[in-house]
């Protein structure tokens, strides 16, 4: 603040302004916002661990039959026509592409909401 | 320095930032314990009636948490937050249709630089003579009272919590200029509405 703009009274009275008894609440502000919070759900850490296994149960079937027939798979892949090959891969990233498209619309739904 | 200026401010918002984003509730404690003074000034000035304040104080850190993975640290958070709680209470007052800066009077043409020597002046040895301390301080916070809700709020930011005309510009939205000019005229309503009071008090 520029002292020089302000009269000797002024400058006496942004003193008593700044001496006033600042305002508190009556109540625990932070305890109550507190309480209304949501709270960290207990079963979370039950849910990773199912998570956890059903992708090493997906790794597991796929790897296990691959791992077993190796022999016959390497020669499905090499002997499988070029176009059948194309489409399959097609269709596979069409299919990733759709399911990821419906997973970013359903966060940023879910993030909207958050922000109410 | 103010209690919502405190050093490493930016480092300590973003320390519990992070914690609250992590699932810790004592982290966003500490953050209502940090800029609890500042909203609790703005509610004040601005809502008159104590249980409004409650609700409002409430929404207000509610609205904070549920929106702080968004706090772009573009200002300090107590700023940010004081910014909601300004807002908050900008669409209560509006809601009851109440007083807005600039109702009252017209914009001076006079600008702040040019108006902050006010004319009317008495040397602060007879105002005290007149008003004893405590009795002054009452009468000054009766008479910031009657200010309207948006004049009073720039009066305690500035000259009570030491905001400077760019913080205060954030919390409020009001562009620098404006933020003085709305000062000048809420210091002259003060000053003049003191200055009858000490001549109610003189007869």
């Amino acid at each position: 603040m520029n002292d020089d703009f302000f009269s000797e009274t002024e400058l006496w009275l942004f003193a008593e302004i700044k001496a006033l008894r600042k305002p508190a609440f009556d109540f625990d502000l932070a305890s109550l916002v507190l309480e209304q919070l949501p709270q960290p759900k207990p079963e979370s850490a039950r849910n990773e661990a199912l998570v956890y296994c059903l992708v090493f149960a997906a790794f597991g079937s796929l790897g296990i039959p691959v791992y077993l027939y190796h022999e016959y798979v390497a020669k499905m892949f090499a002997q499988a026509l070029p176009a059948a090959m194309d489409l399959a891969i097609g269709t596979t990233i069409l299919i990733l592409l759709f399911l990821g498209i419906e997973m970013y619309r359903t966060y940023k739904r879910r993030m909207n909401a958050l922000n109410y | 320095m103010s209690v919502n200026q405190l050093p490493g401010d930016n480092l300590s918002d973003k320390i519990l930032i992070t914690n609250v984003l992590n699932g810790s509730p004592s982290a966003f404690g500490q953050i209502i314990h940090h800029t609890e003074g500042l909203v609790t000034q703005i509610l004040f000035k601005m809502i008159p009636n104590a249980e409004d304040r409650k609700d409002i104080a409430q929404d207000v850190y509610l609205k904070a948490f549920h929106s702080l993975g968004g706090f772009k640290f573009q200002s300090r958070l107590s700023t940010w937050i004081a910014r909601i709680a300004y807002n908050a209470c900008l669409s209560w007052l509006e809601k009851k249709k109440l007083v807005f800066p600039g109702d009252e009077d017209v914009l001076s043409e006079r600008g702040p630089e040019a108006g902050n020597v006010l004319t009317i002046d008495t040397s602060h040895g007879e105002w005290k003579s007149i008003f004893l301390q405590k009795e002054l301080a009452i009468i000054l916070q009766l008479e910031i009272n009657k200010l309207s809700p948006v004049y009073r709020t720039l009066i305690t930011l500035y000259h009570q919590e030491d905001l400077s005309y760019d913080e205060i510009g954030q919390i409020t939205g009001l562009p620098d200029g404006t933020v003085k000019n709305y000062l000048f005229r809420a210091r002259k309503k003060l000053k003049e509405s003191l200055l009858a009071q000490y001549k109610k008090e003189e007869l």
